[in-house]
């Protein structure tokens, strides 16, 4: 016997020693398996809100940039070059309307002056009949004075037809000379207003491009907020790899406190003298089957 | 309302950790802690399109749920994954007559995991 060894005192029994040797390191394993069971649960639901979190950003983000997209801004510019061109048309139409009703105005009028030159040549007649009656008035005498009075009446009705001809031509004449400034007035409009439109629709191509471009640059966005969520699942399937340590770890820990239980078992056969041979034996280790599969590997049937 | 996975594993860190990985790929997820609460959920939880199942678990383990499902014949449609830290082939040979779909030896890749969840749940 080891000199330096104190037997046991009077009435105590190894096995019984033993015994809450086992029973405070079960409890400890026990306080252990909950320990890291309580924390990586913990660990595992800030994953969960830590990527939840990120999602909820990355959407929300999405959404907003996939309104500001989809804004009417498009639409608007659409809306716009349709009354541009409406009105454009419109103002087009008029003017060949004006030109129309000018040209015809000018037609008339040209009209109204051969009808002038034909009343001129009637009064120059009539003029020229009643100098006619005037003297055939004069060589009949007392009998010719009824020729006299016709001849000085038509006189002064072919003077006064003359004179409202003139008054008549020279109006025609003015708007002959007035319509094709109107009609010119008329084309300047509708060159003024097809120049406003075509600048007025380089600008909005202008702001259509730069829309697309927004729209380019949302959609770069909105890839690269998908791509960071992906990149974020990744690694909480990473996180949760690491996290698995847990469950081998408890039942290690687990397997141990069995060991020491059945430790003590084979201690308290001893101590009764109750050993077989077997149990002097040291145990084989347990070797997997070389078959067996791998850590983390995935078998589909 | 999404597909639902059942998780039946008697450890709560493993059920969470399987439960985040199919959630984040869009699963409902239930639990359940052994095999006869994971058959108490089949029976009474619409719209299991699948189980992530552990072999070792009290009460009744994987293996014996596995066959309870195909003795009773009314879910052998849902894909059935075995999850464990097994790995022997006999047991591996008696979860695939007994009808599971895949067999994963943990510690698993959440990734491999969803993707052959999402290969079982949605077939070509």
């Amino acid at each position: 016997m080891d000199p330096g060894h104190k037997p046991l005192p009077e009435g105590v029994e190894l096995v019984e020693v033993l015994g809450k040797y086992r029973d405070g390191i079960a409890s400890r394993i026990r306080e252990a398996n909950g320990m890291t069971e309580r924390e990586v649960l913990a660990a595992g639901e800030a994953l969960r809100l830590i990527v939840d979190e990120a999602r909820k950003f990355v959407q929300g983000s999405q959404h907003t940039l996939e309104d500001i997209a989809s804004s009417s801004v498009s639409g608007m510019l659409d809306r716009h070059r349709t009354l541009m061109t409406d009105f454009v048309e419109a103002m087009q139409s008029q003017v060949e309307v004006q030109n129309e009703a000018a040209q015809q105005a000018t037609d008339q009028i040209n009209r109204i002056v051969d009808l002038g030159r034909n009343i001129q040549h009637v009064t120059t007649e009539s003029r020229m009949l009643a100098l006619n009656a005037n003297i055939q008035a004069g060589r009949l005498g007392v009998a010719g004075r009824a020729f006299q009075v016709i001849g000085q009446e038509m006189k002064q009705f072919s003077e006064t037809v003359r004179d409202a001809n003139k008054g008549v031509q020279a109006l025609a004449e003015s708007l002959l000379d007035a319509l094709p400034r109107i009609q010119n007035q008329a084309t300047k409009a509708r060159e003024l207003s097809e120049q406003f439109s075509n600048d007025i629709n380089a600008r909005m191509l202008e702001v259509a491009l730069a829309n697309a471009h927004m729209k380019e640059t949302i959609a770069e966005s909105m890839a690269a907020g998908e791509t960071r969520l992906q990149q974020i699942l990744k690694l909480s399937y990473d996180a949760l790899s690491h996290l698995q340590f847990q469950d081998p770890v408890a039942q290690s820990l687990s397997a141990c406190e069995r060991d020491i239980g059945e430790c003590m078992n084979h201690a308290a056969r001893w101590a009764n003298g109750q050993h077989s041979e077997e149990e002097l034996e040291e145990p084989e280790p347990a070797i997997p089957a070389e078959d067996s599969l791998e850590s983390g590997e995935v078998l589909m049937f | 309302m999404g597909k639902t996975v059942l998780v039946v594993d008697d450890s709560a860190t493993v059920r969470q950790q399987v439960g985040l990985a199919v959630k984040q790929a869009g699963f409902e997820v239930v639990e359940a802690g052994d095999g006869l609460e994971g058959l108490d959920r089949l029976k009474n939880v619409v719209n299991i399109a699948l189980v992530v199942c552990d072999i070792n678990m009290p009460n009744m383990n994987g293996l014996e749920m596995l066959e309870q499902v195909q003795k009773e014949g009314k879910f052998t449609s849902i894909p059935i994954i075995i999850l464990t830290t097994e790995g022997q082939p006999d047991q591996v040979a008696r979860a695939k007559k007994a009808g599971a779909k895949a067999w994963i030896v943990k510690p698993f890749k959440a990734e491999l995991l969803v993707a052959a969840v999402n290969k079982l749940t949605h077939p070509a």
